[in-house]
């Protein structure tokens, strides 16, 4: 029923690109599903936009063009991917396009905090409302982008691809020296005295 | 339906998931985006169509992959390697991975790791080919556990997570936890200038003019 996808920051390129579709397996299908799926996704979105926005927001401007070396994307380049997944994929999921935006080119488009911060923050907000528009049915409907072939599986791509350039993110902050605002909160609340 | 359970998971991670009680946070009722021709959209009573089972099996194959691929191409003498004092090294981070599988796995119905012990297991001594086994072993392992389960049993409540908990989020969070940690170990990869091997393949596999 569903296939494998994880060819994630590639598939959008390829898309706009229109590249040749690289084959995956087929997984074999389970015959009683019974998953929300739909909601633990949009869960997941927003656990992801609130801890890469509050990264972007904690991110000094002037690091915003660092990279860990030459031909691997900088920060920048890491949130606005982000963004135009979110844009991308939701659409490729069936969403009516969010106005205006293009891939091509849209990683490069910016290196201004405050704009990346927005559009990061309207890619989400996109994702999410789009997704809770769906229908669970909506989850099994066929379709054929890069290996995906359900509406589901494009959404389950979507979320995975947050959370793993979080995590590049993350790597990305501390590289300079930046902890993530939920951490710093979690160790200056552990460092508080306890009531006595 | 589903819960926020990132406050009890975390707290599991860290061995103390029963002793702390959980935070619950609903899902908000879908509204219509701004995009959406009908502003009046009835209410879904459609039942889950998604496969989620199949979905997270083959997602977790390619993670695997790509993650014991990754731990074998970073040198021995990196392991120790990490951007900051305070944060997981390279080999903390991949004993990481391996002990939330080990504990999630258990949690959806996988008998118990025999003298696996979640405190402290990031900083066991182990050596790089060790750190290989047991990541790979933890994928097995994992994924041992979904293919057990029926689609149905994604549907199992988990209230030790949250009231509204179940079996299918502890597995869509296992996806996105390890999501998150292998982006982690690409960026140290680089940052070492080391090159993830499957990203090395595509390279060598475009033609060169």
């Amino acid at each position: 029923m569903t296939k494998k996808l994880c060819l994630s920051v590639s598939a959008l390129a390829l898309l706009f690109a229109s590249a040749v579709a690289p084959t995956f397996a087929q997984a074999a299908p389970s015959a009683d599903k019974a998953f929300d799926f739909r909601s633990e996704a949009i869960v997941e979105l927003k656990a992801a936009q609130d801890e890469l926005v509050s990264l972007a927001q904690a991110m000094p401007q002037e690091k915003y063009t660092w990279r860990p070396e030459e031909g691997v994307r900088s920060v920048s380049e890491v949130y606005l991917h982000v963004a135009a997944g979110n844009f991308g994929l939701t659409a490729v999921a069936g969403a009516p396009p969010y106005p205006g935006f293009k891939f091509q080119g849209f990683e490069k488009s910016t290196t201004d905090k405050a704009k990346i911060i927005e559009l990061l923050n309207q890619s989400f907000d996109y994702a999410e409302k789009s997704v809770a528009n769906m229908s669970e049915a909506d989850m099994s409907k066929p379709l054929n982008f890069q290996g995906f072939n359900t509406v589901g599986a494009v959404i389950f791509h979507l979320v995975a691809h947050c959370h793993e350039h979080l995590g590049q993110s993350i790597a990305y902050a501390r590289m300079n020296g930046v902890v993530p605002p939920w951490t710093a909160a979690a160790q200056a609340k552990m460092q508080q005295p306890k009531p006595q | 339906m589903t819960t926020t359970l990132r406050i009890s998971v975390l707290a599991f991670a860290l061995g103390l998931a029963f002793a702390l009680a959980a935070k619950a946070e609903a899902v908000p009722a879908p509204k219509p985006a701004a995009q959406t021709a009908s502003s009046a959209q009835p209410v879904d009573t459609t039942p889950p169509s998604y496969d989620m089972k199949a979905q997270s099996l083959l997602d977790l194959d390619d993670l695997q992959k790509k993650f014991v691929s990754l731990a074998k191409a970073v040198p021995a003498d990196k392991y120790d390697w990490r951007p900051m004092p305070g944060v997981r090294s390279f080999g903390e981070v991949f004993l990481h991975v391996t002990g939330t599988n080990f504990q999630y796995a258990h949690a959806i119905g996988a008998p118990p790791i025999p003298d696996f012990k979640a405190d402290g297991y990031d900083k066991s001594q182990m050596d790089k080919a060790q750190i290989v086994e047991k990541l790979n072993q933890s994928f097995e392992y994992t994924r041992d556990a979904i293919e057990k389960m029926s689609n149905a049993d994604f549907r199992k409540p988990m209230k030790q997570f949250g009231p509204d908990a179940n079996a299918g989020d502890i597995v869509y969070i296992i996806v996105t936890h390890t999501h998150e940690h292998l982006g982690q170990s690409i960026a140290y990869a680089r940052m070492n200038g080391i090159v993830p091997p499957w990203t090395a393949e595509q390279m060598n596999a475009q033609p060169k003019n």
